[in-house]
């Protein structure tokens, strides 16, 4: 008897390249559930990479690695004959001072890219009731949530990472014979901490605030004056308290004082990773560069976490199932 | 066995009382579900998707617990929302294939029913459009077409024809007539048009303060209580009316030569007695049925 569906002689069964257009049951295979948050993280990343702008954000952020790159190549070529600058660092720390610059001066470019995909991420669902579409699937609210904060997480940890791997596997190749592995054998894993945690961090405050707005843009505007109205202040109590202070003031505190922001505790944080001497103007001393150790670990810790978990629960809070019917 | 069903459902918004006492069975078909504004219904479906844990009683659908498989039941189900609804900056066929992938089917297989579903709901010309751009019947479809990307057993439907122009709604309501009958999903239509719920459902439920009001297929709701025939004449016929009356029937309505008569309940044959006054009157009947009420009439009656 001959299978219906199979060609003529007994050759295999003919698979029409057109879809049958006649609605009929699904009964295919089903993905396990455990990584379904992914399918919400991969659209989130899918959508921001189609951006124009993003990549001039991810252009803004990969020039500081760029520029210590290219110090790193002037210094080769000229030795002592290059001015005094952070590649001068304390023997052994050398590339992590110059990789803890480089982020410093990223950051800002890593907020602006935090900010332009996670503000908008739950707050556009909000506005377009899209959380009535993904919550009447088989998926929980925390898979949701996993989902848009991985897709913020994994935009700004790639662009925080890619810029300084590429950097770092040029002073691999180019400054091996010099010592470079042996000098600073944890260099590559502080490069993976200080980029996820600065991307971690980024990810939940933006997504917490997003989470409470159906409008991308005010989420956004809201954040960012969140993040840079607590620079600001941080840095009034800064000059305000520790300005006036004499040149044998313990300066600890007022490094502290300095980071006590949502910028600032991140970087705090990374400074503890990469656990380097920087220096910077300091109050008391006639703002004259002094060399500065990070914040305390402990008080940074708490900061960022209060950042990360309170931008996770506060997202938590706001996805309510229970709105997915009404009338 | 019932799609859905709840028993002694007790559903609570802190203190107020959503649903009381709730017993219901869905049977399978496409099945009405009605009540006036406030009446449960959209807490109903809540606590069926798994939204909402009873205070007591229980709640299942498709022979899973609402309470605690409300995963299994979502992946079994698909939720055509009464709210304007889409995930932003996607273009039909990408939004649908998405939503297919989010209820566990692989990337290929979604992109392929997706097509195929946009296809079977008419946007196959435009599904590459971007959402945003659709008009609201066309979005009424694109809703429709993710809540049947995964082939669920159950659909449900809120309010399917909102703001639709009529040939918008014709289409809708030829859709879900098609998907209950030709496709064998079953369904679940909440919808305040009663001429909806009429032309697409087997079945009625109506609910009124979180309890069950009055249940049953379209016809048998329909069914006046008493013996009430619909007589078409030829032409009217004042004679045969009198001669009817004669026979203890009462005149309800009359329209041309069409007339509503309620019969004596001591009349065994109805169609014997239309007949009978008939000849003696020399009328011609042309048509004789029993009457039947509008589902508005049944629902009016329902919930006052």
């Amino acid at each position: 008897m001959t299978d219906p569906g199979s060609a003529p002689g007994g050759a295999p069964p003919v698979v029409s390249p057109i879809a049958d257009l006649t609605y009929r049951h699904y009964d295919g295979p089903l993905n396990s559930r455990a990584f379904r948050f992914w399918i919400v993280a991969l659209v989130g990343i899918r959508q921001v990479m189609r951006k124009w702008w993003f990549w001039l954000l991810v252009l803004g952020s990969v020039w500081p690695y760029g520029l210590i790159g290219f110090f790193f190549f002037l210094e080769s070529r000229l030795g002592d004959d290059l001015p005094r600058t952070f590649l001068n660092a304390a023997p052994g720390a050398k590339y992590s001072t110059a990789f803890f610059q480089a982020f410093d001066w990223q950051m800002f470019w890593l907020m602006v890219i935090g900010l332009s995909v996670g503000a908008a991420s739950i707050a556009a669902d909000n506005k377009t009731n899209a959380l009535q579409v993904y919550l009447a699937k088989p998926i929980t609210k925390t898979d949701y949530l996993l989902g848009k904060w991985m897709g913020v997480f994994s935009v700004v940890f790639a662009a925080a990472l890619l810029p300084a791997l590429l950097l770092y596997t040029y002073c691999l190749l180019s400054f091996w014979s010099n010592g470079f592995l042996r000098q600073e054998p944890w260099l590559i894993f502080k490069i993976l901490g200080a980029s996820a945690s600065a991307a971690a961090g980024f990810a939940s405050l933006f997504i917490g605030v997003s989470a409470w707005s159906r409008s991308p843009m005010m989420a956004g505007a809201f954040s960012a004056g969140m993040y840079f109205a607590s620079g600001i202040v941080a840095t009034i109590l800064w000059a305000a308290l520790y300005g006036r202070s004499s040149a044998s003031t313990d300066i600890t505190n007022a490094v502290l004082v300095q980071h006590a922001s949502i910028g600032g505790v991140l970087k705090a944080l990374v400074w503890n990773i990469y656990d380097v001497t920087v220096r910077m103007p300091t109050p008391g001393r006639m703002f004259m560069p002094t060399d500065v150790r990070a914040p305390s670990l402990g008080f940074v810790l708490v900061a960022y976490l209060a950042i990360v978990i309170g931008g996770l629960v506060a997202a938590r809070l706001r996805i309510r199932a229970v709105e997915v019917v009404t009338g | 066995m019932p799609v859905a069903s709840a028993r002694d459902l007790i559903v609570k918004y802190g203190t107020k009382t959503a649903i009381g006492g709730l017993s219901v069975d869905i049977p399978e078909g496409s099945v009405g579900l009605l009540g006036p504004n406030g009446a449960g219904k959209t807490t109903l479906i809540k606590t069926w998707l798994g939204f909402l844990r009873p205070h007591s009683g229980s709640a299942q659908v498709l022979g899973h617990n609402a309470a605690t498989e409300g995963l299994q039941i979502r992946q079994r189900i698909g939720l055509m929302p009464e709210q304007d609804c889409h995930i932003p900056g996607m273009n039909a066929v990408t939004y649908v294939a998405y939503t297919g992938e989010l209820a566990g089917m692989p990337g290929n297989h979604a992109l392929r029913r997706a097509h195929e579903v946009l296809e079977y709901c008419g946007l196959g010309e435009a599904r590459y459009r971007q959402i945003e751009t659709y008009s609201t019947g066309m979005r009424q479809r694109i809703k429709l077409a993710q809540a049947l990307v995964h082939g669920p057993r159950l659909l449900l439907l809120d309010e399917p024809t909102n703001g639709l122009d009529p040939e918008g709604r014709n289409e809708m309501l030829r859709l879900i007539r098609d998907i209950s009958r030709a496709k064998g999903i079953n369904v679940i239509v909440c919808s305040h048009l009663l001429p909806d719920v009429e032309e697409t459902c087997d079945q009625v439920v109506v609910i009124r303060d979180g309890m069950l009001v009055t249940e049953g297929t379209v016809q048998q709701l329909r069914q006046m209580a008493g013996l009430h025939m619909d007589v078409e004449l030829r032409e009217p016929s004042e004679a045969f009316i009198a001669a009817m009356e004669r026979r203890g029937a009462r005149v309800v309505s009359t329209l041309g030569s069409k007339c509503r008569l309620a019969l004596p309940q001591t009349v065994e044959d109805p169609g014997q007695a239309v007949f009978s006054a008939a000849l003696d009157t020399g009328a011609q009947v042309r048509a004789l049925k029993p009457a039947l009420r509008s589902l508005e009439d049944v629902f009016m009656e329902a919930v006052q």
